[in-house]
């Protein structure tokens, strides 16, 4: 599972990825937070194309296992409104060594965050909503399958 | 109704909603192309223009290169920039 509508369980992932081989478990959460842009934000609503931002986030996760010195990679991203202090995504690496799993749960996080078909709408205390400037997906020469 | 119109449903994410809606359909002629609905749905929505044209495409899981070939009643989704974490 990589999308949930429901509070992310990081409990859950540690479980999954429990290892004993493994002397460094590395968890990143992003959350949301208080101002953005000079403005404050009140919440925010997560959107996702969920058959598209789950296949990717898969591929990161293997993507990271192959680049990196590390036994186990997951990820999670919430959809929906979020309040202040929410927790919007969860990385969870494992390896051996801490080195190589700090450095694996920045990368997965960069690849989350430049890939995952995965939207910010804004909602500011004056009432206001703007959806988050993003990134442009690179667009393949021919269709993956 | 012209028998070379293929009709298309566009699924719509992120802000491009606010153009199309969730979901629209357009009718085009050839060629049958990704790149064709791209600039068929930007001549519909002129205000959506940038926006449309730094979407991507998808078919299910899958993104679509610009000169893969679509299908008449099929839906094709549009992937706008992405800003999730």
């Amino acid at each position: 599972m990589h999308l949930t509508a429901e509070p992310l369980d990081l409990d859950a992932l540690l479980a999954e990825t429990e290892d004993e081989t493994c002397g460094a478990l590395v968890a990143f959460g992003g959350t949301v937070r208080l101002a953005n842009a000079g403005k404050t934000v009140a919440s925010m609503d997560y959107s996702a194309y969920g058959p598209l931002a789950a296949r990717t986030m898969a591929d990161i996760e293997a993507e990271t296992l192959e680049a990196f010195d590390i036994r186990h990679c997951r990820m999670v991203h919430r959809t929906g409104r979020l309040v202040l202090g929410e927790v919007s995504v969860y990385i969870v690496v494992r390896g051996v060594h801490r080195a190589p799993a700090f450095a694996a749960a920045e990368h997965a996080l960069e690849e989350l965050k430049a890939r995952v078909a995965v939207w910010k709408n804004e909602t500011y205390s004056d009432g206001s909503q703007a959806y988050l400037e993003g990134t442009e997906l690179a667009r393949p020469e021919r269709s993956r399958n | 109704m012209n028998d070379d119109l293929a009709t298309i449903t566009l699924e719509a994410n992120g802000a491009l909603i606010d153009y199309l809606g969730e979901t629209a359909e357009i009718a085009m002629g050839p060629p049958y192309t990704v790149e064709r609905v791209r600039g068929v749905a930007a001549e519909r929505w002129p205000a959506a223009v940038g926006l449309i044209s730094q979407s991507a495409c998808a078919r299910g899981d899958t993104l679509l290169a610009d000169d893969d070939p679509v299908s008449d009643g099929e839906t094709i989704v549009l992937v706008p920039p992405v800003s999730g974490g």
